[in-house]
């Protein structure tokens, strides 16, 4: 008897969820037999059904309350208390602004470029027969491609090699 | 009678006009919408003065932000979005100082006194009045969570077509679906025994 009392009261309850979900659109077609079959034998539940519908109309017995009249001078009033503050504020025209911007930071790049000194490169390498610094070049270069190569030593040191190997070879 | 023309106009022509500077075209849309701009924020605030402003704060974004009113966008709906988010952040605006303020002691004389909160309920003789049914039924939905309250005023006290609440609110259909079925159930349960009362 308890069982099927505690049975009764869940079905009833998932009943008139349904009944909310149904007034919604909510409800498929296989729920709706569903609640359709229940209500068919579920007294309870088809007063719910009725306790609903008559909030429904309740809802639809409630007119729009009259706002107070008047409402627009307060919007005129602050679209107006606007303009005038955006009229009396300073006016700061933001595309000259905006150009010389840009103008003063290329000037800026360009003028370091010029007057920073080139950065050496760290390594220095002692007098070496042109030979030696003929391998070294080679060799950096070549070991470059390799994938865990260390790319900007390797660079460098080919090129102080090269470097080294022009000037000796022009007489220094 | 002459008839205003810029009355007749629809919407989107009343939009394109106030963009390009027509005060009056405001205006009309102003007449057409601010009673459904009220209605919706009265239930979120609570109190005639607060929605007044509301209303009018509404209407002064709009106005200011008509420029970024797409072609083809629902005017109503993109004002009932500023209004709905006006609102919500007037209540949490008034909630951070109703917090402050109740915190306060009142002076009186030379005690000082806890401050005691009036009853805002309705009293016997307005509950007699004819329009006692609406009143019982606004408390019911001002009783709601901010987001069932929404989907309840929009639809059933301004008639908004579910689709229409989902682009206002933000969410999908199936939500506005959901969380009207959950209000209702919350309707029914504090409406079930004036309901049963009635004849």
């Amino acid at each position: 008897m308890f069982w099927r009392n505690r049975d009764s009261a869940r079905k009833c309850a998932r009943a008139q969820r349904m009944l909310s979900d149904r007034s919604a659109g909510l409800l498929g077609p296989y729920r709706e037999r569903w609640l359709r079959r229940h209500l068919a034998e579920c007294d309870a539940c088809r007063h719910e059904e009725e306790v609903l519908a008559r909030v429904l109309m309740l809802l639809d017995r409630v007119p729009p309350l009259a706002p107070p009249p008047g409402l627009w001078y307060g919007v005129e009033a602050k679209i107006r208390a606007e303009a005038r503050a955006r009229a009396a504020a300073p006016r700061i025209r933001w595309k000259p602004v905006g150009a010389a911007a840009a103008a003063g930071t290329v000037v800026l790049l360009a003028a370091a470029s010029y007057l920073l000194p080139e950065p050496e490169p760290a390594v220095t390498f002692t007098r070496l027969p042109p030979d030696s610094l003929a391998y070294i070049e080679t060799h950096a270069l070549n070991a470059r491609s390799g994938p865990l190569a260390d790319h900007v030593g390797l660079i460098s040191f080919a090129t102080v090699a090269g470097r080294q190997r022009a000037v000796g070879a022009s007489g220094w | 009678m002459a008839v205003n023309p810029a009355t007749e106009a629809s919407d989107a022509l009343l939009v394109q006009r106030a963009q390009a500077g027509d005060a009056e075209s405001f205006r009309v849309l102003f007449e057409r919408h601010h009673r459904r701009i009220y209605n919706a924020v009265y239930p979120i605030v609570r109190t005639a003065a607060d929605a007044e402003d509301v209303t009018q704060d509404a209407f002064v974004r709009a106005y200011r932000a008509l420029g970024s009113l797409r072609e083809g966008q629902a005017f109503l709906s993109w004002l009932y979005r500023i209004a709905l988010n006006l609102a919500r952040n007037h209540v949490r605006d008034r909630r951070a100082s109703l917090w402050e303020s109740l915190d306060e002691q009142v002076v009186w004389g030379e005690e000082t006194l806890e401050r005691q909160i009036a009853d805002p309920g309705p009293g016997p003789a307005q509950a007699a009045e004819e329009h006692e049914v609406q009143a019982v039924v606004r408390a019911a939905i001002e009783e709601l969570s901010p987001a069932h309250r929404e989907v309840v005023v929009l639809h059933h006290l301004q008639g908004v077509p579910v689709e229409e609440i989902a682009r206002v609110v933000g969410c999908s259909v199936g939500t506005v679906k959901s969380r009207l079925a959950r209000a209702r159930d919350a309707l029914k349960r504090k409406l079930r025994s004036y309901v049963l009362a009635e004849p």
